[in-house]
Order: C-alpha cells, then sequence, then structure tokens
C-alpha cells in the first residue's frame, strides 16, 4: 500500500505538466457510446424499481409503530421456520452435512452455485432482514447499549448455529433453508454511527440501494425484471402464508430453488463476517483486548466452518460435466481437474472446455488441478 | 467551454458551466495520478495507462452530470478500456500495429518510473486477477465492492487478496 502510494506521488508529480481539464478541453471527445452510458440509464432504472419495491414493503414515511406492525408478521415466519427446522435431525454434525453436500451430483451442486439469479433476491432478503433488526438492535422505550460491541461475541456464536442450520437444509435437499440474519451488517452500521435507529434505518436502506448502484452494468435486459421478481418476493416474505404469501409451515419440494438460495445465503453471511473480522482490524481503540479476542475466535471458527462448505460445493474434480449447460460466468471458484490429478479429469462439454482452459489457473501444491478465475481473462497461451 | 457539451449546451449558464468545470478539474486532480497507478498495478506499460486513464477522464468529463459515482465508474470504463487493448493484443493485432503512445508520458519517465518502483517487479508475477484485485484495494474498496465490479464471488475476492498478498510477500523474504 505504502508502495501504491509512492507510486500514486511520482506519477502525479511527472503528470502534472502535461495533463490537465485544458488537455481535455483542447480534444474533440469521441463520438457518444459505449454501455457505460447505458448503465447510467440502468442504474437510474434500478433505482426506481428498489425504491418503489421498498415503499411496496414497508411505507417508508410512516412512524416507527408502524414499521412494527411489519415486525409482528415477520415473528410468524420465525416460528414457521423453528417448525421446519424441527423436522431436521439435530445430532447430525456439521462435517456430516457437509459431507452429505460433497456426495450430491455434480449437476445439482453446479446449480447451487449459480450467482445471478439468487443475487437480487438474496439483497432483497437482507435488506428486509437488516431492516427489522435495526429496529430490533435498539428496541423502543430503552436506551441504546453502552458499548454495542459488548453483543457482538453472542451475535457471531448465533450465526454459527444459523450456519449448522441452513447446511441442515443443504443437506436434505428439501424444504426452505433457515432464513440466515444479516445482523452483523446492521451491528457494524450502528458501530459506525451511534445514531438513533431512526436514522440507522435510512441508512440501511440507503446502503442497500448503493449495493445494487455500484454493481457494474452487466448488460442484461433481464435484470431490472429480476429485481422486480426479488421485490416481489420480498413482499411474499412478509405477508406471510396468512397473506397469500409463502407457506413457511408446509414443506415444500422445490429442492434446488431453495438450495441454491441457502447457498447464496450462506455467502452472504460469510462476507459479514469477513466484514466483522475487517472492522475489527482497523478499529483497535473501540473494544477492549479480551472482547476483541473473542470476536475474532468466534469469527475465525464460522469463516472456517464456511469455508469448508463453499469447497464442498466447488470441487469438481474428476466430476463428468460433459453433459451439463451453463455459462463460464457461473463457474467463477470451480475446481476441476485434467488427466494428470488423482481423481481423474473432469469431463466438460466441448462447447466450454477451451473457456474453461483459458480462464483457470493452477492450484499451488495440487497437481492437475485448477481452479476458474473467470472475471480477468488470462493470457493466452498460459 | 469549448464548441461541445455533454449535455443540452443551451440550458447550461456560463457560471453554471465554470462551476461544472471547476467540479471536475478537482476530481481530475486527485484521481488521474492514481488511475494511472491503477492500470500499471493491473500491467499496463506506463506510457499506455496515462493514454488510457486519459480516455477514461474523457468520456466521465462528458458524462459528468449523470455520473453519480465518477470514481468507480471512471475506473471501470479504464479498465474495460485496458482489458480489450490486452485482449486484441493477445489475439489478433500483433504488438507492432497497436497504436503508439500519445507522449502523455515518455517512454525513458515510464522507464525510470519501473525502475523506481520495485514493487511492481514484485507483483509482476502475479495473475491478472490477482493484480486486478490488488489495483481496486489500494484504491479503497472493500472486497464486498470489488466483488460485483470484477464479477467475483466476494470469497473469492478475499482468496485471492490472500494470496495475492502472500505471493508478494515470500518474494520479498
Amino acid at each position: 500500500m505504502i508502495e501504491y502510494e509512492a507510486l500514486t506521488a511520482t506519477l502525479s508529480a511527472r503528470l502534472r505538466a502535461r495533463v490537465g481539464l485544458a488537455a481535455i478541453l483542447g480534444d474533440r471527445p469521441p463520438p457518444a457510446s459505449d454501455s457505460d452510458v447505458e448503465h447510467v440509464a440502468l442504474v437510474t432504472n434500478l433505482r426506481e424499481s428498489l425504491t418503489s419495491g421498498l415503499a411496496a414493503i414497508f411505507d417508508t414515511h410512516s412512524d416507527i409503530s408502524a414499521l412494527r406492525g411489519s415486525l409482528a408478521r415477520e415473528t410468524k415466519i420465525d416460528r414457521g421456520l423453528t417448525a421446519i427446522l424441527a423436522t431436521a435431525k439435530p445430532e447430525t454434525s456439521l462435517d456430516e452435512h457437509v459431507v452429505a453436500l460433497r456426495g450430491a451430483a455434480p449437476r445439482q451442486r453446479l446449480e447451487l452455485r449459480k450467482g445471478d439469479v439468487a443475487y437480487a433476491v438474496r439483497n432483497a432478503c437482507q435488506m428486509l432482514v437488516t431492516l427489522t433488526e435495526v429496529l430490533d438492535f435498539v428496541p423502543i422505550g430503552r436506551s441504546a447499549p453502552a458499548n454495542p460491541l459488548d453483543l457482538l461475541p453472542d451475535i457471531l456464536t448465533q450465526q454459527q448455529s444459523r450456519i449448522a442450520d441452513a447446511t441442515a437444509s443443504l443437506a436434505a435437499a428439501s424444504g426452505e433453508p433457515r432464513r440466515l440474519t444479516a445482523f452483523t451488517k446492521s451491528l457494524l452500521e450502528a458501530l459506525r454511527s451511534r445514531t438513533p435507529p431512526e436514522q440507522n434505518l435510512e441508512d440501511a436502506v440507503d446502503v442497500r440501494i448503493r449495493a445494487y448502484e455500484e454493481r457494474p452494468g452487466r448488460e442484461t435486459p433481464e435484470e431490472p425484471f429480476t429485481l422486480r421478481s426479488s421485490s416481489r418476493f420480498s413482499q411474499s416474505i412478509v405477508a406471510g402464508a396468512g397473506g397469500g404469501g409463502v407457506n413457511f409451515t408446509k414443506k415444500t419440494r422445490l429442492p434446488e430453488d431453495h438450495l441454491r438460495r441457502a447457498s447464496e445465503l450462506v455467502q452472504a453471511v460469510a462476507d459479514e463476517v469477513g466484514d466483522v473480522c475487517d472492522e475489527l482490524h482497523s478499529s483497535p481503540a473501540r473494544a477492549p483486548r479480551e472482547l476483541r479476542e473473542r470476536c475474532h475466535v468466534a469469527a475465525s471458527q464460522l469463516s472456517g466452518t464456511l469455508e469448508k462448505l463453499w469447497e464442498a460445493l466447488s470441487d469438481f474434480q474428476g466430476a463428468d460435466l460433459s453433459g451439463v449447460t451453463i455459462g463460464l460466468d457461473h463457474l467463477d471458484g470451480v475446481r476441476w481437474s485434467d488427466g494428470t490429478a488423482p481423481a481423474g479429469a473432469t469431463a466438460w462439454p466441448s462447447a466450454l472446455r477451451k473457456q474453461v482452459e483459458r480462464h483457470s489457473a493452477a492450484v499451488d501444491g495440487m497437481p492437475g488441478a485448477f481452479e476458474v478465475r473467470f472475471g480477468v481473462p488470462l493470457p493466452a497461451g498460459r | 467551454m469549448s464548441t461541445w457539451s455533454a449535455e443540452p449546451s443551451t440550458a447550461w449558464s456560463e457560471s453554471s458551466v465554470a462551476a461544472r468545470d471547476t467540479e471536475f478539474s478537482l476530481f481530475y486532480e486527485d484521481e488521474f495520478a492514481r488511475l494511472v497507478a491503477f492500470l500499471i498495478v493491473q500491467g499496463a506499460a506506463p506510457c499506455l495507462a496515462a493514454d488510457v486513464a486519459q480516455e477514461a477522464m474523457i468520456a466521465v468529463y462528458r458524462e459528468w452530470d449523470v455520473v453519480e459515482w465518477p470514481k468507480t465508474w471512471v475506473r471501470r470504463v479504464a479498465q474495460r478500456q485496458w482489458w480489450r487493448m490486452r485482449e486484441r493484443a493477445t489475439q489478433e493485432i500483433p504488438y507492432d500495429d497497436l497504436p503508439e503512445a500519445s507522449g502523455l508520458l515518455p517512454p525513458a519517465e515510464a522507464e525510470a518510473i519501473l525502475t523506481h518502483h520495485e514493487f511492481l517487479t514484485e507483483i509482476a508475477a502475479l495473475s491478472p486477477q490477482q493484480r486486478a484485485v490488488l489495483a481496486w484495494t489500494y484504491d479503497g474498496y472493500r472486497p464486498t465492492e470489488i466483488a460485483p465490479l470484477l464479477n467475483m464471488n466476494p470469497a473469492t475476492v478475499r482468496t485471492t487478496l490472500r494470496d495475492a498478498r502472500a505471493a508478494i510477500q515470500s518474494r520479498r523474504t
């Protein structure tokens, strides 16, 4: 980082005399074009869609008590989820669930890893949960805790058990996965700004909107429709079973969809735990040392669990994928192998094989194993 | 302003145009060198990086009134342009046929930069993806922000960043 700043300083000194606004105004710029311009329109569209979707879920101009009414409906969902979880075998360990997941058919695991479809739904869920829990964080009529960090170890421990629940859902291959909460997210927001819950609510909404806006233009016309779908999904959650929404107390048979959603939610929690770790690293003065250590231990354990889970979803060494229909952009992070690996060669569809090879890197310490790293193509002739 | 403008020129008073240009100038002063560094870290030769950065700045100037997050926007435009050039160089066009640098950064000075900043040698062996993640990180973006910008999974961004830092560290020891 220091070296980068030094490089920037050098460049700044050398370029100052030659560039500037005058240099830009001196040339007629290239003709208007480009998908970036379209992206601006797309972002505007997304903002409008999300804002209207949000308004449909919560009346953002209403007072806090009205929002508490929405929370009451959330409680019904929690009861339904508890009933579902009661069907899981509590004695089964987390490791066994991961093993079971490894044994799932490659095609099914590939499906779980698809991110695009689940992306908007995941964010909609997080938005809802964040909104509700920001309110829960500082209950109405009570004063805020003196130090919100005091709550962190318990929250991380709570998340650990939720991950276990979600993994159970993944392994069971049926039923609704337990909804993982974004509690750490709201906690971070509270840590950063010791403001009233009403303000936190606005921040939370803003954070979610910005998450969409700063997403690069994928240039897919389906995107706005995906977003609208996620709004409808959110509404169905809030409405609850009695209001024409999803009936969480009844098992359904849509395993792939549910599994995929669970997989994405697990990733979401992984991100949040990572953020908590980053925050702890960057704010040494905010908490006593002993508390920070407890937080680190809890977060590290959780991260380790999540990494094992993600590896189970991503290992396709020696698998027969020749019949799958999937795009390269859904394969980011997939581990595969050639004929020199102990597991044998992964079989790809002929149309995909060259692309996969071109966008993969060898895995250190694992002969014949490669990992797809989509996003930045590697140089030809790698 | 000169004879062209980004959006209906008739709707702009002279004072608002001046305010707009002042605002852009401040952004330009803050960001131009960083944008060049951002591209160099991603593997662009300094001469080329300066040219690509300048083109991206022209693009963002054109859209200044509608772009809400110019820092991210200009990096995306520059990065995409650099990726296109790199793809062309590796796939279709012989290197000699690439357009010559405009001279914003003379070759001798570019060479001096590469010699003086040894960490550029250290990151040269990293994969393009690792370099891209590093570049965004150096400019203050977090893994969860970088992930959608590079079409990556956030967990993969963290792994990539960790691997890149470990590789740099191992070269130093």
